[in-house]
């Protein structure tokens, strides 16, 4: 469960507001997509999110952990997977998740049943032997979502996660965030792709200069927009903002 | 020609970094302008040098001959120099393939590309040839025909031989076109500066007993080495002649022929620079599947902050450029300094003075034990550590950079459940562990040598405790900087070492720390004859004090710019 209230992040002297008050539950048991256009605040959100930045403004709360004040309780409810996966690219793929296991103090054997399966889910078995700087730029994604979830966190949260993945490890990806809600989780990924939200979502945030526009069901939103498909609702709703 | 000059200053923006804040440019201006005070010294040294040399050969009427020395000796330099820089700009960055798509000639991108390395060989001229010149011209009270000539020598003075350092280069590359990666050419270029540097130190030493006459006679007979020199580099008897004359005719024949040079390394260089740095890889991609037992092996459970300093030790080992100038440089100059020294008292194991020394200790005349006693050989042992420690903290810079090496990655320090005091001491350790490895043996296998010779014994635990402490203090230091005003926007891992003029800052402090407490400790003794031993017992409370606090520093106000740190 991730709550955020009246959260606002503004950038220099200057005063430019890249979030500007943002109040939002991601529900536990259900996929919530993130979108908007670029420059819309969704990474800085992202980032406030996770601890990378600090909030000018507001409250953020994981599992009831406040990012700000109990920070390391905070970050250990979630898993992170950046939009960039280039990332300890002289590693081998195995000293990655063995490290990300060390740094959330996974046990041995739960981590070994942990790359194992998630391994052979994304077909990653004969490269974790190698330097992650000879990945494609899929398998460097793949192994970044490995890392991010080798703690079990119950919280998901992931930047652009299926870009460059190929059509079957997005699969598995899809597939496993879709197990991970059901079990009464949660996750909260950003997306440009209006299909994927609409296929995979069970709720949708739209963000656009800052400001959240809309926070619902797809269903509900399409009600007020009937007749309409999501791209022509998400092009309306972003040039009204 | 103009996409040639836009393309160029593209290059160097984008080689250059953005700042973080706002006011960064400035930052940056007073940065260089710092650098370049600090680099003045040496620049008055040379002029210094220029105009002692100018009045040395003018009554024999030789101070032309000096103008050829200066230029041969550039032409050497920019060479070596240029292969390095060559290397990086053409080969090392990850531009080429997003310059090729956009409607550029491919000269235009060669041009650019060489344009930078000249630009960068600018910082030579401008601190090591141009004070020599202006040395020279100052005592000769040259006329304005020198100054411009000389001005207009120094311009062009690295182009020819960065021309010959990029066509040696990309030969290379294209003959070894299996050996095409990034990683292989970063070693191979670490190997050659390696044993260029032992091969110079070598010679150096071996060159001390050689008599004056046969040196000359090397460099300027028939077949010697300027001979040999000017005949790879023709056209720098015109630049010799345009400078030591100031003969316009020379200098501008001197142009023509650089132009001409320019002209055919951009037609060569097209053709065969392109299609070699198209096919270079980042790194030997293959597949290594792991077997159980080796999966085993590798899931060892470990405390967080130990896992962290490993990863990072990791990274700086398999990274060459870190390896090299963060790690190996701290570790092989103390040795390369033992072995010169060894190297030394084995030469002048035939001198009849080390012969007579050796027979009086055989005879019994001497006790090996009585040679050093007394409280001066004390002080210089301690002077000497000290030194030695200031000096060698000069070339580990893993603390120094251990925050602008993250980069782009540096929201990983941000977001991972390890409270920032546990990173900031897994990073320190790495630099802490390689600085002590790196001195502390080489001053212990010194001291202890010098203790048979009756040196006090004590003075092992003083050594001990000043490398220890020094290391410790500047590292903390260091850190600290790096942590306040690191360089995180970089595209080539090259740019957060190397062209980190933040970490060179930090360096220059330690060495003014350094400095200060062994002028203070000589005056002291000098002076006012202060007990050595007290004297020292004082100066490592002073070192202790000063490594508390930078260590207080550090992991206090180091945490909490850390913490805000966007």
């Amino acid at each position: 469960m991730i709550h955020l209230r009246h959260v606002s992040k503004i950038y220099g002297s200057m005063g430019r507001k890249a979030v500007d008050d943002l109040n939002w539950d991601v529900e536990d048991g259900k996929i919530t997509g993130f979108i908007g256009p670029n420059g819309a605040g969704k990474t800085t959100t992202l980032k406030m999110i996770t601890g990378i930045l600090a909030p000018t403004e507001g409250e953020i709360l994981i599992n009831g952990k406040n990012i700000v004040s109990s920070p390391l309780e905070a970050k250990l409810q979630f898993g992170f997977v950046a939009d960039s996966p280039d990332a300890f690219l002289r590693i081998r793929g195995i000293e990655y998740l063995n490290f990300m296991a060390d740094i959330y103090g996974v046990g041995s054997r739960e981590r070994e049943e942990f790359i194992q399966k998630t391994a052979a889910r994304f077909e990653m078995e004969d490269v974790l032997g190698s330097r992650i700087q000879s990945y494609s730029h899929g398998m460097r994604q793949k192994i970044m979502v490995m890392g991010a979830l080798i703690h079990n966190p119950s919280v998901w949260i992931l930047d652009e996660p299926l870009t460059g993945l190929d059509p079957r490890s997005a699969f598995e990806l899809k597939e496993m965030m879709r197990e991970h809600a059901d079990a009464g989780n949660s996750v909260l990924f950003s997306t440009h792709v209006l299909e994927v939200a609409e296929k995979l979502c069970d709720q949708i945030g739209i963000i656009n200069h800052g400001r959240q526009v809309y926070l619902g069901t797809l269903d509900a939103l399409k009600e007020q927009y009937p007749g309409q498909t999501l791209e022509n609702i998400f092009l309306e709703i972003t040039s009204h903002a | 020609m103009r996409n040639l000059f836009r393309l160029t200053r593209f290059l160097l923006k984008n080689g250059q970094g953005r700042s973080q804040s706002e006011n960064g440019e400035k930052k940056r201006m007073a940065l260089y302008i710092l650098l370049a005070v600090c680099f003045l010294p040496v620049a008055g040294l040379l002029f210094a040098a220029g105009q002692e040399m100018y009045r040395l050969l003018h009554p024999v009427g030789m101070e032309a001959a000096l103008i050829e020395v200066i230029c041969i000796v550039g032409a050497l330099t920019f060479f070596l120099f240029g292969l390095a820089s060559v290397l990086s700009v053409f080969y090392l960055s990850a531009d080429v393939t997003m310059l090729l798509p956009l409607p550029l000639r491919p000269a235009e991108i060669v041009g650019a590309k060489w344009l930078i390395c000249l630009l960068q060989e600018y910082l030579l001229v401008l601190f090591v040839f141009l004070p020599l010149l202006a040395g020279y011209g100052f005592a000769g009270q040259m006329g304005a025909g020198y100054w411009i000539l000389a001005a207009l020598g120094c311009a062009a003075l690295p182009a020819v031989p960065l021309i010959y350092g990029a066509v040696l280069t990309m030969l290379i590359m294209r003959v070894f076109k299996n050996i095409r990666n990034k990683d292989f050419l970063s070693y191979l270029g670490l190997i050659l500066a390696l044993v260029l540097a032992v091969g110079a130190q070598f010679l150096a030493r071996g060159m001390e007993n050689v008599q004056a006459e046969s040196v000359v006679g090397f460099l300027e007979g028939q077949e010697g080495l300027f001979h040999i020199l000017y005949r790879i580099f023709p056209s720098f008897t015109f630049l010799s002649r345009g400078i030591g004359y100031a003969s316009l005719p020379d200098m501008l024949l001197f142009y023509v022929t650089t132009l001409a040079f320019l002209a055919v390394f951009l037609l060569i260089a097209q053709k065969i620079y392109l299609p070699a740095a198209l096919g270079m890889s980042e790194a030997a991609g293959s597949k290594k599947k792991l077997t159980d037992a080796q999966v085993q092996k590798e899931l060892k459970r470990k405390d967080p902050i130990k896992a962290y300093r490993r990863i990072e030790w990791k990274k700086l080992c398999r990274t060459p450029v870190y390896f090299m100038n963060c790690v190996l440089m701290a570790l092989i100059w103390p040795v390369l300094c033992l072995a010169i020294i060894l190297f030394s008292v084995f030469q002048s194991a035939g001198d009849n003075e080390f012969q007579e020394l050796m027979r009086l200790l055989s005879d019994g005349g001497l006790q090996a034990g009585s040679l050093l006693r007394g409280d001066f050989p004390v002080a210089v042992a301690v002077l000497v550590v000290g030194c030695a420690v200031a000096f060698f903290s000069l070339f580990c810079q893993i603390s120094s950079t251990a925050i602008s090496r993250q980069g782009k990655n540096f929201i990983f320090m941000k977001f991972i459940p390890l409270s920032y005091e546990e990173q900031i001491r897994g990073l320190v350790s790495c630099g802490i562990r390689v600085g002590t490895l790196g001195i502390l043996p080489l001053v212990l296998i010194l001291n202890a040598g010098a203790v048979f010779f009756g040196l006090h014994p004590v003075t092992l635990v003083y050594s001990t405790a000043i490398v220890v402490l020094f290391v410790h203090m500047v590292n903390y230091q260091q850190l600290y900087m790096d942590i306040c005003h690191p360089k995180l926007e970089w595209d080539t891992e090259t740019a957060a070492v190397k062209q980190n003029y933040r970490a060179m800052l930090s360096m220059v402090i330690n060495l003014l720390i350094g400095g200060a407490l062994i002028g203070l400790g000589f005056l002291l003794y000098r002076n006012l004859s202060v007990n050595i031993h007290l004297l020292t017992v004082l100066l490592i409370l002073v070192l202790t004090a000063l490594t508390v606090w930078m260590r207080h520093l550090l992991f206090s106000s180091g945490t909490r710019v850390l913490e805000k740190l966007e």
